[in-house]
């Protein structure tokens, strides 16, 4: 569909050279488990195109790209339904129109919202779900998953205000049975999901020193609950209201950050399988300290559902710690980032990571991941702990 | 007769002597007076421009770095700058804006960039500003305009740089506070007698070893504004260097509210949306 749109803005509309921005990548990246047979995991060969169009207050951008995944054809670790669904694949990272309508600024078509000041966690950030194929090894915005929405920007005195409407709510998407990172939950079980509309409100401003924003989102979970366990049972994305706020104020020279966010009435499984409602107060607190080209940063979040009681599936809390440490090095050319995050709950579970890319010049990107995971198999992290990897990527600017 | 002849001197030759050299006639200006003088001259309540930022390696490999930049005067004494690369494709889409307090507020500036990768405007903490302004060796400090009293400020004498008249100062951090920010523990300053504008810096390390210097190697009269157009950084330590060369420079633009804000600062730009 945005194919067609685009080739019918180049081939029918008055289009100079001028007017548009290209850019093609070929990638091929590669990445292996530390230990275990089958070590190699992926190996990806992806043609990536970005463009923008811009023209008399009207733009078009885009940005996808094709991926080949030759280790399902390499070895036949994997199941069929893991290779289905990412042996070929396109991924979209945004396609979308823009323009502006009087003072509103007007976007329509695939795209990506990130809410909220936290550094790769998700408290308010609640607008598009994610594609956990890679688990959460990734930068966050690479496996958030565009979606079709409109959206309309305004400022009004001294708020700058966002209205979203999603015309169709889409849940995250499971690694299917068989591939590297799958959770195995929920296997066989059919899914409900009606993919009916979302709205987001956001409002923020500048005050005294503060990036103040408010939040009101009205949508789907993108996780599923069970439903009639005991009879014909389905997973099922609940409704539900998130209102959320996020502040970040400068002190000296740290940045401190702070999410808080209310869902209202979510619903979730008891242990005896049947449903039950709930509100849930989640949080966040960050500091961010720079030092000459360094930015160190340490987060905590965590979770209080009201009433909760030992019936419920999950644990009441889900205390998160991140500790990580970004610096771009060497005249521009690279970039290293270290970082630890602890997911106290379950046994406890530990995820270390360092990200090293290095630009040799301005068409060739070198990129380097190691991925470490720890913990009890109950945990969130804990449970690949078998999975520790090595990635490697080459990026080529044609 | 002898104490006429004196008399003669004082009131006929004297006063020849005093008008043949103006400087003997008045007091020099003080290091603060030309520092105050040189931040506070007309450059006009706005302006646009194109910069390259190119970078130098230490084997003359040149990287070349694309921004536009908008600069608008809110009221007294806030300053917002807005600069949004757009060339080369590894640096498209990063933003920053900086909004600068002005010294009488004593207030640290406000800092945000964009980052396309994380689709993310993250607030940047200014108290350091030593860090690497995107590869270059600028540093952030060297984008600040002057800040007079963050220096104990000297009076060397005069000095000519690039076949111009230049008074030459010497600031000293007046605590480690200044010195944590910019990394710098003495800076020379030669600023142009007749321009007002800064011709040459020379930064020195802690051990008082000039490290790094700066040259304002062209500057221009634009719209009776005078303005630097290049300005070149040296750094001694690591044998690099970079330049910000400055062009289509329009002062006194409509640069509105909105062009200077967190909102534009991740919307794409290109040349036709800079105001003219």
């Amino acid at each position: 569909m945005l194919i067609n749109i685009t080739s019918i803005i180049i081939f029918c509309a008055d289009v100079s050279a001028s007017d548009w921005y290209t850019e093609k990548h070929l990638k091929t990246s590669a990445s292996s488990r530390l230990e275990g047979s089958n070590k190699l995991t992926t190996q990806v060969n992806a043609l990536a195109i970005k463009a923008e169009y811009q023209k008399q207050g009207l733009s078009f951008n885009f940005d996808g790209e094709w991926q080949y995944d030759a280790v399902y054809d390499i070895h036949s670790g994997y199941s069929s339904q893991a290779k289905e669904e990412y042996g070929n694949r396109f991924w979209l990272n945004e396609g979308y129109f823009s323009w502006d309508w009087g003072s509103y600024g007007m976007s329509l078509g695939y795209q990506k919202i990130a809410w909220g000041q936290a550094d790769d966690l998700r408290i308010v950030d609640v607008v598009n779900p994610l594609d956990l194929k890679d688990f959460v090894l990734f930068d966050l915005d690479e496996y958030r998953i565009s979606q079709p929405m409109l959206r309309v920007e305004q400022t009004l005195s001294n708020w700058d205000i966002e209205g979203l409407w999603i015309f169709s709510s889409e849940p995250n998407q499971l690694p299917p049975t068989g591939s590297e990172f799958s959770f195995n939950a929920g296997e066989g079980i059919p899914e409900k999901h009606p993919n009916d509309g979302e709205f987001g409100l956001q409002a923020k401003r500048f005050f005294y020193d503060t990036d103040i924003a408010l939040y009101a989102f009205r949508g789907r979970n993108d996780t599923p609950i069970l439903t009639n366990a005991t009879t014909s049972p389905r997973l099922e994305y609940a409704r539900e209201t998130m209102l959320g706020t996020s502040l970040v104020r400068p002190i000296g020279n740290w940045v401190a950050r702070g999410e808080l966010a209310w869902f209202d009435d979510r619903e979730f499984n008891l242990n005896n399988f049947s449903t039950s409602h709930s509100d849930v107060l989640q949080w966040l607190i960050g500091i961010d300290y720079l030092y000459k080209d360094w930015l160190f940063t340490a987060q905590a979040t965590d979770r209080h559902i009201k009433d909760w009681d030992d019936s419920y599936s999950i644990n009441e809390s889900e205390p998160l710690y991140t500790l990580s440490a970004d610096a771009t090095l060497a005249s521009g050319k690279a970039a290293v980032r270290f970082a630890v995050s602890h997911a106290d709950a379950s046994g406890g579970g530990q995820l270390y990571q360092s990200k090293l890319s290095y630009r040799p010049n301005s068409h060739c990107k070198l990129q380097l991941n190691i991925d470490l995971l720890s913990g009890k198999q109950t945990n969130f992290f804990g449970q690949f702990s078998n999975k520790d990897r090595i990635w490697a990527a080459v990026n080529y600017l044609l | 007769m002898k104490n006429q002849f004196f008399f003669m001197v004082l009131v006929v030759v004297l006063p020849l002597v005093m008008l043949s050299n103006p400087t003997a006639s008045k007091t020099p200006p003080t290091a603060n007076d030309i520092l105050i003088s040189s931040r506070d001259r007309n450059d006009g309540v706005s302006y646009t421009s194109d910069v390259i930022l190119r970078l130098i390696g230490k084997n003359e490999a040149v990287r070349d770095r694309h921004f536009y930049m908008l600069q608008k005067d809110i009221g007294e004494s806030e300053e917002r700058a807005l600069m949004h690369f757009h060339k080369p494709a590894d640096v498209r889409g990063v933003s920053f804006l900086i909004i600068n307090h002005g010294e009488d507020k004593n207030k640290a500036d406000d800092q945000w960039m964009f980052l396309p990768a994380f689709r993310k405007t993250r607030r940047i903490g200014s108290n350091d500003k030593r860090g690497s302004f995107m590869g270059a060796e600028f540093n952030y400090s060297d984008l600040d305009k002057i800040r007079v009293f963050d220096y104990s400020n000297t009076l060397l004498g005069e000095d000519e740089v690039l076949g111009e008249a230049a008074w030459l100062i010497e600031r000293i951090p007046v605590d480690q506070q200044v010195i944590n920010k910019t990394g710098y523990h003495k800076v020379q300053m030669w600023i142009s007698k007749q321009k007002e504008v800064i011709l040459q810096q020379h930064y020195y390390n802690a051990k008082g070893v000039v490290f790094k210097t700066q040259h304002s190697t062209e500057t221009e009269k634009v719209q009776n504004i005078w303005t630097i157009m290049k300005s070149h950084v040296e750094n001694i330590e690591n044998q690099k260097s970079s330049k910000m060369i400055f062009t289509d420079i329009v002062y006194n633009v409509a640069v509105e509210d909105k062009h200077v804000s967190k909102r534009t600062l991740k919307e794409s730009m290109k040349a036709s949306d800079i105001p003219k």
